[in-house]
């Protein structure tokens, strides 16, 4: 099997927490060139991820499954085929603090369209401590409006145990057959 | 084939940071055959440029490139007689068509290398030098950032991240029970408030609830009811809105005195700032840790112990199974539809004590938690006709329940979760007396699990079952696991309502053609996952 298939993508908008849930998981320091690095604690705009985030998970002595963050991009640019290649599935973070996580979702649903009907979705909602409305319930009914079929957690991008079970949701949506 | 050949060497001219990086991907990976980056412009056989940047398209065109190809993405035709145009969105297989297309123009330049080489220099050095320091290629492009697959070796220049607060806040920064000592006005402005006298605590009522709601059942006429019930004038509270107030519920003792204000001083900070601090403070969410003998305890409170039935008991379930209605889930899930139906918040009484089911933010106030013992006995008791009573608050009611809530956020619990666990604590593993052993059961939606309390198996039963159709022995054979689990999941997942409800979704699922394939790395990376965690 050819090593692009081992990737897992997360997206979502600015702040929705992708770096932090790959730096949550991961074996490795995760690799993102931040430039404004330094300036983080005065204004959150300048967290922006500019490149990719990168992270890897290793199974045994030699395998390992790649974490790919995509960088935040509100325009239409790319299509994001180029980043979904023979991914295993998608990981879409949503920031409940947001304006319109609706609009977010639609958003990014759409621009993955191909992908997630070829692979699986899962929904994160993270800052639901900051924040407890929309509930889960209207994340549900607007997957249900946009036709989607796929699992929604809330997840602080924080923890390790609500990103693993994030995880281990987008793999068992993927083959239900899977155990320990 | 172009692939026989070495890749197109690439230089990025003007693309803003995000692009770069989606590029340095693309190179790295899918178009690693076509394409490699350079940083030297002089090495450059094709040029990659954004005319939707500032100033790019001005750069390109003062540039001499010497006759080699750049392909110029914008969002509408640029019109140049040189260059190709890549129209946005762009896709990954434009970018491979171009290098196609290209690669014998290149090929030939490679020829005359030398030539071409020599004729750019000179020009860097003369006649070019100036557009292109103009051209700040340093500063905005690819300069010195090596391509994606390289820059994994870099040190990590990431992110910090700041689940640790830089600053400390001082104690006395923080009211009592962790209360702000901040209020948010509509406007979003903040004022801090002078830390509250021990005595003038309109929290002390929740105070001593909190020591009486935990005892046991029997001690009714502590009122415990009382410590949840409306508080009267409460004049002190801090202002905060709706969304603030129920943020961070169920989380004790978040500190949300910012560091930016000093003494009583008055600050004025953006919604979006507040957030942010908000962000910063709020502790990480952390699941309860239960040591391999207690979790065996709880799992048998959840679950039973049960064998499994056999095929012929599970026809005539009617008999023996458990009546939902007649336990407080029956009454729970009630009080859930009301309050969802009226989007008010709805009491429910069951003496000597007060719920309260807001569905509008996904909350319950309960005084007791449903991890507690005398929660457990009070599921699995029977219940009198007429003992519980459902009354929906009016907004008076409602408001001043919700005011009171805001400082006692320990009696607040996520409802979803809420009723997972009562479904599971009155059920311990038995049937309802209105199963259907012959129903095919569908799940609609996966419970939010990452906020649920777990049981072995119950994350690969809700795989199963929202992947097919299922009868409920099925699953039992398929995944070879008691029974008892996937009961369980069952009663609690019917209380959530996340089976679907439509029958003839649930029949066309049943003849649609399985979509996914198999793979060993997932199976491989599900186990290095899960390997440990209790609930699969
Ligand atoms: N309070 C809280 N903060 C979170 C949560 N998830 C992520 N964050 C924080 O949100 C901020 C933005 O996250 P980041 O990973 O940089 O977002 P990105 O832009 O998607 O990469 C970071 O400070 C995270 O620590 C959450 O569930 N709760
Ligand atoms: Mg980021």
């Amino acid at each position: 099997m050819s090593l692009v298939n081992r990737k897992i993508i997360f997206t979502g908008p600015v702040g929705s927490g992708k770096t932090t849930a790959i730096q949550s998981i991961s074996d490795i320091d995760i690799v993102s060139t931040n430039k404004d690095a330094s300036d983080m604690t005065t204004k959150r705009k300048k967290e922006t991820t500019v490149a990719m985030d990168y992270g890897v998970i290793t199974i045994g002595k030699a395998e390992k499954v790649h974490l790919y963050g995509t960088p935040g991009q509100e325009r239409f640019d790319f299509m994001w085929d180029i980043l979904t290649k023979g991914g295993l599935g998608l990981i879409l973070l949503l920031d409940n603090t947001r304006k319109d996580p609706f609009q977010d979702m639609k958003f990014y649903t759409n621009a993955f369209k191909d992908f997630i009907a070829e692979k699986q979705l899962i929904v994160g909602i993270t800052q639901t401590d900051l924040r407890k409305s929309p509930t889960i319930y209207q994340y549900r009914e607007w997957l249900d409006e946009l036709g989607l079929d796929a699992p929604v957690f809330e997840v602080d991008a924080r923890s390790r145990d609500d990103v693993s079970l994030m995880l281990q949701g987008l793999l068992l949506s993927l083959d239900p057959g899977v155990t320990v | 084939m172009s692939n026989q050949q070495s890749p197109l060497k690439l230089y990025l001219l003007d693309i803003n940071s995000q692009n770069k990086a989606i590029l340095e991907f693309f190179v790295a990976g899918a178009g690693r055959e076509f394409y490699t980056l350079v940083n030297n412009i002089d090495h450059a056989e094709v040029f990659i440029t954004d005319f939707d940047f500032p100033d790019a398209r001005q750069n390109w065109e003062e540039l001499n490139l010497g006759g080699k190809p750049s392909l110029i993405l914008a969002m509408t035709d640029p019109e140049v007689s040189e260059g190709e145009w890549l129209s946005k969105p762009m896709t990954s297989d434009a970018l491979i068509d171009a290098a196609k297309k290209y690669m014998p123009r290149v090929n030939e330049l490679r020829q005359s290398d030398k030539d071409v080489n020599q004729s750019i220099s000179n020009k860097n050095v003369t006649s070019q030098s100036a557009p292109l320091s103009h051209h700040r290629i340093g500063s905005r492009v690819a300069s010195s950032s090596p391509p994606f697959g390289a820059s994994r070796a870099m040190p990590d220049v990431a992110t910090s991240t700041p689940a640790t607060p830089a600053t400390v806040l001082p104690q006395e920064m923080v009211g009592l029970q962790g209360r702000p000592l901040v209020n948010v006005d509509e406007g979003g402005a903040i004022t801090l408030e002078r830390p509250l006298e021990k005595t003038d605590s309109p929290s002390e009522v929740f105070e001593e609830a909190k020591e009486t709601a935990t005892e046991a059942l029997a001690v009714a006429d502590n009122s415990v009811s009382e410590s949840v019930s409306l508080l009267k004038g409460d004049t002190g509270s801090a202002e905060l809105s709706k969304a603030n107030a129920f943020a961070s519920l169920n989380k004790k003792e978040i500190p949300t005195t910012f560091e930016s204000v000093e003494g009583d001083q008055e600050v004025s900070l953006t919604e979006e700032e507040i957030l942010d601090e908000q962000r910063r403070h709020s502790p990480v969410y952390t699941r309860d840790k239960l040591s391999p003998e207690q979790a065996r305890v709880r799992w048998q409170e959840l679950c039973g112990s049960r064998a499994s039935y056999m095929r012929s008991e599970l026809k005539d379930i009617r008999n023996t199974g458990y009546n939902r209605e007649s336990h407080l889930q029956g009454s729970l899930i009630a009080a859930l539809r009301l309050s969802k139906q009226t989007q008010q918040v709805v009491q429910m009484k069951y003496e000597p004590y007060k719920f309260f089911v807001i569905y509008e933010d996904s909350l319950i106030v309960s005084p007791l938690d449903p991890k507690a013992p005398e929660f457990t006995m009070l599921c699995s008791n029977a219940v009198r006709p007429g003992q519980i009573n459902l009354h929906i608050l009016d907004s008076v009611q409602s408001k001043e329940m919700l005011d009171s809530l805001e400082k006692n956020r320990e009696f607040a619990f996520e409802l979803e979760s809420f009723i997972w666990t009562t479904c599971l604590v009155s059920s311990q593993g038995r049937l309802p007396t209105d199963f259907e052993s012959e129903n095919q059961y569908l799940l609609k939606h996966w419970p939010n699990f990452t906020r649920m309390e777990n049981f072995p198996f119950a994350m690969r039963i809700a795989a199963l079952w929202h992947y097919e159709p299922n009868r409920l022995c099925d699953v039992a054979e398929k995944l070879e696991i008691p029974q008892r689990y996937i009961i369980a999941f069952f009663n609690a997942a019917m209380g959530l309502s996340l089976f679907e409800q439509d029958l003839d979704k649930v029949q066309s699922k049943l003849i649609e053609p399985p979509k996914k394939k198999r793979s060993g790395i997932i199976a491989r990376l599900f186990s290095r996952l899960a390997g440990g965690m209790s609930n699969t």
